[in-house]
This record gives C-alpha cells, structure tokens and sequence, in this order.
C-alpha cells in the first residue's frame, strides 16, 4: 500500500500532481559505441515499430511517458568520428545510459576503456550509470560476471570513480519480443530513476550549477567565432585587394617589359621612317 | 494558421515530404539534387534563383527545393520555409575556414519561427577531399552540439561520387515518420 506523503491517504490529487511535476525534467543521456542498439532502444521507448533504424550521426531527442513519469531521453551518435559530442550533454542528465553489445568482443573491450574515461568527467561525478548489456537475444546464454570483469567495473568501483549502488550491468534486447518492449528495459529503467531519487536534490543542483556553467561557455564559443569569422572576412577582403594589387602590378610589369618592346619597334618603325624621311628631308634642304 | 496555409496542408497527403535545401554558394545543393534525380552533374553554374525537383523513393514524395546560395539571394530564403519538414543544409567539409562562416548563417536560420522544431540534416559534401574534417568538428563548428530543440544529423558525403546521399534521404524520410 503507498501512503502519501502530505496527508497520509493512500491517493491524493495534490501528491498525484506534485509526483508528476517532481518526475518533469529527468534527462538520461544514452551513449556507447556505434551499433549498440541506442536509437532502436529510444523507438522502443517511444512504443514504435521501428528495428533497424539508420545510424545516428548527430542528435535525437524525445520525451516519453514511462511509469507516468515524462523522461527526456538524448540519443547520440557513437560512431568514433562523432564521439567528440558527448561530453556536451553531461551537464544536462541526471544519469547515463550505456549501451554495450554482448554479441561483440571488441565492443565490450572498446566500452571498457571509454567507460573509464567518461566517468571520470566531473560533470558526472556521482550520477548513477545503467549499463545495458544489449543484444542478449543475439548469444546462446548471457554470462553476467564475465561481462561485469571484462568492464573492469570492480576497478571502477575500487578506484572511486563510481560507486557500488551507482552502477548497474543489466542484460536487456531492444527489438521487440512478441511485438513489445522487454521487461528488462522497464526494469533498468527503474533502477535508474530510484537512484536518482535517492539523491534527487544533490543532482538536481549539479544539472543546474552545470547547466548554467555551460550556457555560459556556449555562448562565449559562440562569440569567438563570430570574432574569427570576421577576423576571416577581413583577412580575406584584404587578401582579395592584395591579389588585385598583385595583378595590376604584373600586368604593369608585363606592360612594362612591352613598352621598351613597343618602343623598340617604334624606334626601329621610326628609324625605318626616318630612313624613309630621310631623302625627304634631304629634299627640302637643297629647296 | 491563415485559410491559404490550412488548405495547402490539406492538399498535401501524408505520403508527401517537403525538403528544403540550403547552404552557402558552392557547397554542392544542385549537385547533390541532381545525384539525387540522377542527373548528370558534370555541367553545373551558380544557382540564381531556385530548383524544385520531385523524386519518387520508397512510396514517398520528396519535393525537393534547392535555393541559390549566393549572398546576394540569401535574404530571400525565408520566402521559402512555411510547411518545411526536413531541413538540408548543404556545407563545404573540406574548407576549414568556411564552416564557422556558414556556422553563423546557419543559426540565424535556426532562430527562424517557421523553421523552428524542424530536423536538420547535414550534409557534409566533398569528403571525397582529403582535408574534410571529422563530424565532431563540423558539429562544433555549425554549433550544434547546442541544439537541444530539435533532431539533427550529419550526413557524410560527397556529390562527386554520389556516396552518402542516398543514406542522407533515407534519415530524412525516417525521422519525418
């Protein structure tokens, strides 16, 4: 039986819609390697039919009822080349969804190293993980420990990078089983919310202080560039005049060199005229 | 929503995409609708006005507008965005310098109301160059790792050769679903 918490009756409105709004604004950012399974896993969550989507190269957002709780779910490329984005969205979730493929060695031994990496991002520090071991339904038996020390989680969780109830490795499939989503993805989901709660202000502040951090950096990246940008036109307007200078100063340079030609030609018309004057000069002078 | 604008969505059937190519001059946006048309691509000028192709793929019909790039047409773009579904926006990858440029065109299309929710797809043309930079940077530098309003994607590819165009329209028609 679930009690409220502001009059102790089993349903009230007013804990119905202040539940609701708490849950507003929970952002989960899913990342792994290419081919994982992470844009198949948001179609799952948004109750489509869709299997094979394209690879993501970019960004894909979408908010989901789940559990009567709307999450805002950030799906991002994971092909190495695209990689360099992720940590943008850090400040922004309230946790991590990792995507693993078990049907894939070198994944899991790719995944290992960048687990590592990411969670060591401060804008991280202390936010629960959820790693999904996608693909289950690709492999004959799923063996949960050896997958767990091939991530070297205990590593993980003895060096304090993470702690032990804020990871979780949790098998799932994000293609439909009898035309619905798996009940393992509900399950981890879950998982991940209750740890959230759990330290729901403390979280809740980090997004806020980091969020605002960010903006801040957007905005001051963006004006760089524009400062570049226009550092660029005029660099290149001044390129543009300097290439006309140069090449009215070759084309005075040819005009130049032909001069001393023409006039040779004229000195020589001339003195072929001049050979030709000459008897007429000659001429009137006896006159 | 005007009377005008009710009817043309009712016009329109389901099974209609409207796609809007833009991008600085030169980054390719004729030549990848040609490709896309399979047209010969080899005798292209400057566009100084617009192109509407239709193309036919997979049950779907892609009315395709590709407008002139050059400074001077820009500023009549925005005549072009009403019932926009997929936004292209075509950009020169090879040329470092250029992306931060067309990057600040490209937000103030962004900041545009009737662009606004709009997926982006961009294609990253001339990666059959050997200085075309890696899709983080271009995401850097069209800042778009900023969005967070809208779907965007970049499609790698290169009107030369035709490769990565076709996959660039198949994410296109997915994400209007």
């Amino acid at each position: 039986m679930v009690y409220c918490k502001c009059c102790g009756c089993i349903t009230c409105f007013r804990c119905f819609e202040s539940d609701k709004k708490k849950s507003d604004g929970i952002v989960f950012l899913t990342i792994g390697i290419n081919n994982t399974g992470k844009t198949t896993f948001l179609h799952r969550m948004m109750n489509d039919k869709v299997e094979e989507p394209t690879p993501t190269w970019g960004f894909t957002t979408e908010t989901v009822k789940f559990k009567k709780r709307n999450i805002t779910l950030y799906d991002v490329g994971g092909s190495p080349s695209i990689r360099g984005i992720w940590v943008n969205y850090y400040a922004e979730t309230y946790g991590i969804i990792f995507f693993i493929d078990v049907s894939d060695e070198e994944c899991i031994t790719q995944s290992k190293e960048i687990l590592e990496t990411i969670l060591k991002d401060e804008k991280l520090k202390d936010k629960p993980i959820l790693i999904f071991a996608n693909k289950v339904d690709k492999i004959e038996k799923f063996e949960y420990m050896e997958t767990y020390n091939k991530l070297n989680i205990e590593s993980l969780i003895s060096q304090g990078i993470t702690s032990v109830n804020k990871i979780l490795l949790y098998p799932c499939s994000s293609l439909l089983i009898n035309k619905e989503r798996d009940p393992r993805i509900d399950s981890g989901l879950e998982w991940l919310i209750t740890r959230v709660n759990d330290d729901r202000s403390y979280i809740e502040n980090k997004v806020k202080n980091d969020t605002k951090k960010q903006n801040r950096e957007f905005i001051l990246e963006q004006e760089e560039k524009q400062k570049r940008v226009e550092e660029y036109k005029k660099l290149r307007a001044q390129q543009e005049v300097d290439q006309k200078q140069q090449e009215q100063l070759v084309s005075n340079t040819t005009n130049n060199e032909e001069i001393p030609l023409i006039s040779k030609d004229k000195s020589k018309s001339r003195s072929v005229r001049s050979v030709k004057v000459y008897p007429e000069e000659i001429l009137p002078s006896p006159e | 929503m005007g009377l005008l604008s009710l009817l043309r969505k009712l016009k329109r059937s389901d099974k209609e995409v409207r796609i809007l190519f833009l991008g600085l001059d030169n980054a390719g946006k004729t030549s990848i609708l040609k490709r896309l048309a399979d047209e010969d691509i080899s005798e292209i000028r400057p566009t100084q006005g617009f192109n509407i192709k239709t193309v036919q793929k997979d049950g779907f019909k892609m009315n395709v507008w590709d407008i002139g790039g050059q400074k001077a047409i820009r500023p009549y773009w925005r005549n072009y965005f009403e019932s926009t579904d997929i936004l292209v926006y075509v950009i020169d990858s090879s040329d470092r310098i250029r992306i931060e440029e067309t990057g600040i065109e490209f937000n103030t299309l962004l900041e545009e109301n009737k662009l606004a929710g709009v997926p982006v797809l961009v294609f990253a043309n001339k990666q059959d160059l050997p200085t075309a930079l890696p899709a983080s940077e271009i995401a850097f530098g069209l800042n778009l790792h900023a969005i967070r309003d809208r779907q965007w994607q970049i499609q790698a590819c290169s009107a030369k050769n035709g490769d990565g165009i076709q996959e660039g329209m198949e994410w296109a028609l997915k994400t209007n679903k």
